[in-house]
């Protein structure tokens, strides 16, 4: 599948980097039809919160 | 994704409750709907696409059907709704999308609200709704790709205009995620400037500031007590000296007299001054107990309020509850008469009895009672005692006053002295005692140095630990900060490569396509799609032909692109085809025909008759799965769904 | 009959905003200039003067320092009874511990402003103003 290609792209970066990239693809991916996407930031920050609390 | 069937109720023509199953299989994977013009293909396309995504463009007009409308009473509600059924990813899931309306007088509707309903069937038949069906479908396959594979055979030129080739962008951003890409790396971009921008409103330096002045008040404190003990010594080594010379003096003939009488006054000086200190200290401990005297009038008014209780012989004065009921169960009095159970005496003990109050209250009552009476007493004493103390305090500051004069009077004499190593000893001694009384100033100033920096210290601990606090929260934005920028550093690092490589791709599979389904191949050599996303197709001579191809090579170019794009994201996604071969020649429908159903997951086909005959169909016909005529009944208006 | 909170610790509280006075009045190391021991020795005298000047003021809501029952003896106790008994004219308030409290605490409250008027807003030492206030 076409996404996880794309997440392998990561592959050589660090570890917190190619999770918070996968988590925040995947929202966007949810969000990708609004032109302005509402509360798609806040998901992203909560992402790197728990990336950061870990 | 893949359609396994679709439900319509009432949706424009489709009147009533009609339904379709799409032909899943791999090798019959195509599912042809027949109707002629008109008779209700393009309502079914976009039935689909409405339940899926709920946008229809402005100019269909009602979506609720007028059949249903027309047999409507005034007032009476109808409902239109589209249901699909479609598997993605080894899941199943059920789509659901309503219009409410109603009928108005003038036979107009009214439209109400729309609902969208998306439910997930788990393998136990039972089915799950979803919370955020916008973004599932999003994730399935989202609004903003879906003309590309919900294909609309009018636009087939699209891609393949020369003016097209920020379509085509448009199409490889959307469909190959790097759409999802680069929101995702502005994003991050923002946020992390956001975080820094936070970072730095709460990272102001203060704490090194408190800590700062923390070591400094430390410190200042610390050199009190230093110079608190020095002093200490210093006064320790002028009093050695004073009692040095003292001692000098008395063995000195001229002196010894005068010198022995200071000793003795400054003993009894001593004495006096702890009596002082103990008396103050008696005083004092008078003093503070005297609030009993203040509240004297609390005590009065609460006596009063007793012993009314008492007169009213609601307080049986001494005579305790326990009393009266012995005397009650003994039938005797306290003289020895005895009374009987129903006698006047007994009902007088059983009154009083009850009367009285309950047990510990009573004892409280009596308890307190007798406890304030000597209140008055003890306050006049207290009065006494320390009107007494203040006047031994007048007497010892007299004769502590007499004391002092006495001994001004032999340091004068001694001062005074004609023999001049006294009157030198004299002065030293003077000089020393002033010394000691300097220092012991000095040392109130070091006490009330060290005081103010506890209180500051005390103060500024507290502020540590707030701005400890924040410190935390400022770890915690650096590393969010961090995090944040590399993210986004890293998609654009790889963006610029997957982006060619996608592509590159696109390019090869177009080409593989485009080859597949013209027929005269051998005519071009190469299809490119530059950076600049231009679809060309490049001649024998290595030039462009694009200005030289037929609408119909162009169609087939169009389809080679959208296809190729369709296998590149290798979603599994449909192919959904609304009268995609009307304007394409018979040549070029053969070719594509033959072709186009190992070219997609599953293909369903909205064709008239004359789209799909001879070799065409014979081409399509072993991979037919399911097939479908819509017949349009010009009196009801009204389209039926026959199965071929 | 008088109002009574429901359900009160036995602690006695005093309010944060009068709490610099009660400092005042107990920790300077000069016993002129602090005469009193204890904090409770304090809460005692203002107890008794707030009944005296007839102010009772009920305390703000806010940050409390607080004494423990413990620390009243039987006789500050039984001062504190006796205001209430004063107060309510009712000797079944010796039944109700909160409510013997609650007044005290009151009184307090408003008399710790009058002790503090005749100790330490006065020419002379705390002590001697206080022998003063007693003995006269």
């Amino acid at each position: 599948m076409l996404k996880d290609r794309v997440i392998e792209l990561f592959n050589g970066y660090e570890e917190d980097v190619q999770k918070v990239i996968s988590e925040v693809l995947a929202i966007e991916q949810e969000y990708i039809s609004m032109k302005m996407p509402r509360g798609v930031k806040e998901e992203i920050k909560e992402a790197i919160d728990r990336a950061v609390k870990k | 994704m893949k359609i396994e069937r679709i439900q319509m109720e009432n949706f424009r023509q489709y009147f009533g409750r009609q339904r379709m199953t799409f032909s899943r299989d791999r090798a019959r994977n195509v599912t042809v709907i027949h109707g002629i013009n008109g008779a209700g293909k393009s309502s079914l396309f976009l039935a689909i696409n409405w339940c899926l995504y709920g946008e229809v463009s402005s100019n269909v007009g009602e979506l609720i059907s007028k059949e249903a409308v027309s047999r409507a009473s005034d007032g009476e509600e109808i409902r239109a709704s589209v249901e699909l059924v479609f598997t993605h990813n080894s899941e199943r899931y059920l789509v659901l999308r309503r219009l409410k309306g109603v009928k108005q007088e003038d036979g107009a509707i009214e439209s109400g609200d729309e609902d969208f309903t998306m439910m997930r069937t788990r393998r136990d038949g039972q089915a799950e709704r979803i919370a955020n069906p916008i973004g599932v479908m999003n994730s399935i396959l989202s609004s903003n790709v879906r003309t590309y594979f919900l294909f609309d055979g009018e636009k087939i030129d699209n891609f393949a205009k020369p003016e097209a080739s920020d379509e085509v962008r448009y199409a490889i951003y959307n469909v190959l995620k790097l759409e999802v890409m680069t929101r995702a790396r502005n994003h991050l971009q923002d946020i992390a400037a956001e975080y820094r921008r936070e970072l730095k409103r709460v990272s102001t330096g203060e704490l090194r500031q408190f800590v700062e002045s923390e070591e400094r008040a430390i410190a200042e404190k610390e050199k009190a007590h230093t110079r608190k003990e020095e002093l200490e010594r210093e006064i320790e080594s002028a009093r050695r000296k004073i009692t040095d010379i003292d001692r000098r003096l008395r063995e000195m003939p001229n002196a010894s007299a005068l010198q022995q009488r200071r000793d003795r006054l400054e003993r009894d000086l001593e004495q006096r001054e702890d009596e002082m200190t103990a008396l103050i200290s008696n005083i004092r401990t008078l003093a503070t107990s005297g609030f009993t005297v203040i509240a004297q009038g609390a005590v009065e008014r609460a006596l009063a309020i007793l012993d009314e209780k008492r007169e009213r012989g609601e307080i049986p004065s001494s005579i305790r509850q326990q009393f009266v009921q012995d005397l009650i169960e003994r039938l005797q009095c306290i003289c020895g008469r005895r009374f009987d159970a129903n006698g006047a005496e007994h009902e007088k003990l059983l009154a009083l009895m009850n009367s009285s109050l309950p047990g510990s209250l009573e004892d409280d009552v009596m308890d307190t009672a007798a406890a304030l009476r000597p209140f008055a007493e003890r306050a006049g004493r207290l009065r006494d005692e320390l009107n007494q103390r203040m006047q031994r305090r007048a007497e010892l500051l007299d004769i502590m006053k007499s004391l002092e004069e006495e001994i001004d009077e032999v340091r004068d004499q001694l001062k005074g002295s004609p023999q001049e190593e006294i009157s030198r000893l004299e002065e030293q001694r003077e000089n020393f005692r002033a010394d000691i009384e300097s220092y012991r100033l000095e040392q109130g100033n070091c006490d009330t140095r060290i005081d103010l920096m506890s209180a500051e210290l005390e103060e500024l601990k507290k502020q540590i630990q707030v701005a400890k606090k924040e410190k935390k929260t400022e770890r915690e934005l650096t590393r969010k900060a961090s995090l944040a920028q590399r993210a986004a550093d890293a998609i654009g690092e790889v963006y610029e490569t997957f982006a060619d490589d996608m592509r590159r791709r696109i390019e090869a599979k177009t080409k593989e396509i485009f080859k597949l389904l013209v027929w005269k191949d051998s005519h071009f050599q190469d299809v490119r799609l530059g950076s600049d996303y231009n679809l060309e197709v490049i001649d024998r001579y290595g030039l462009p032909a694009r200005p030289e191809l037929s609408a119909g090579e162009r169609q087939v170019l169009s389809l080679s692109f959208i296809t190729a794009m369709s296998r590149v994201s290798e979603e599994e996604a449909p192919l959904v085809m609304d009268t995609p071969f009307g304007r394409l020649s018979s040549q070029h429908r053969n070719n594509i025909t033959e072709h186009l159903p190992e070219l997609a997951d599953q293909l369903v086909l909205f064709v008239t008759d004359e789209e799909l005959r001879d070799k065409a169909r014979k081409n399509l016909e072993p991979r037919i799965g399911a097939e479908y005529r819509l017949t349009f009944d010009r009196k009801t208006s009204c389209t039926t769904i026959e199965e071929v | 009959m008088p109002e009574t909170e429901v359900s009160r610790s036995d602690r006695v509280n005093i309010d944060e905003s009068v709490m610099q006075t009660y400092k005042l009045l107990t920790e300077s190391t000069s016993i002129e200039e602090s005469p009193f021991g204890t904090y409770k020795d304090v809460f005692m005298f203002a107890a008794s003067m707030g009944y005296a000047g007839g102010v009772r003021k009920k305390l703000p809501s806010g940050k409390k320092h607080t004494i423990r029952r413990e620390v009243f003896s039987e006789n500050d106790f039984l001062v504190l009874k006796t205001i209430a008994i004063a107060e309510t004219g009712d000797v079944q308030v010796l039944l109700r511990l909160d409510e013997i409290l609650t007044i005290a605490e009151e009184y307090a409250h408003a008399g710790i402003h009058a002790l503090k008027a005749r100790l330490l807003d006065q020419h002379g030492r705390p002590l001697w103003n206080l022998v003063e206030m007693v003995s006269s």
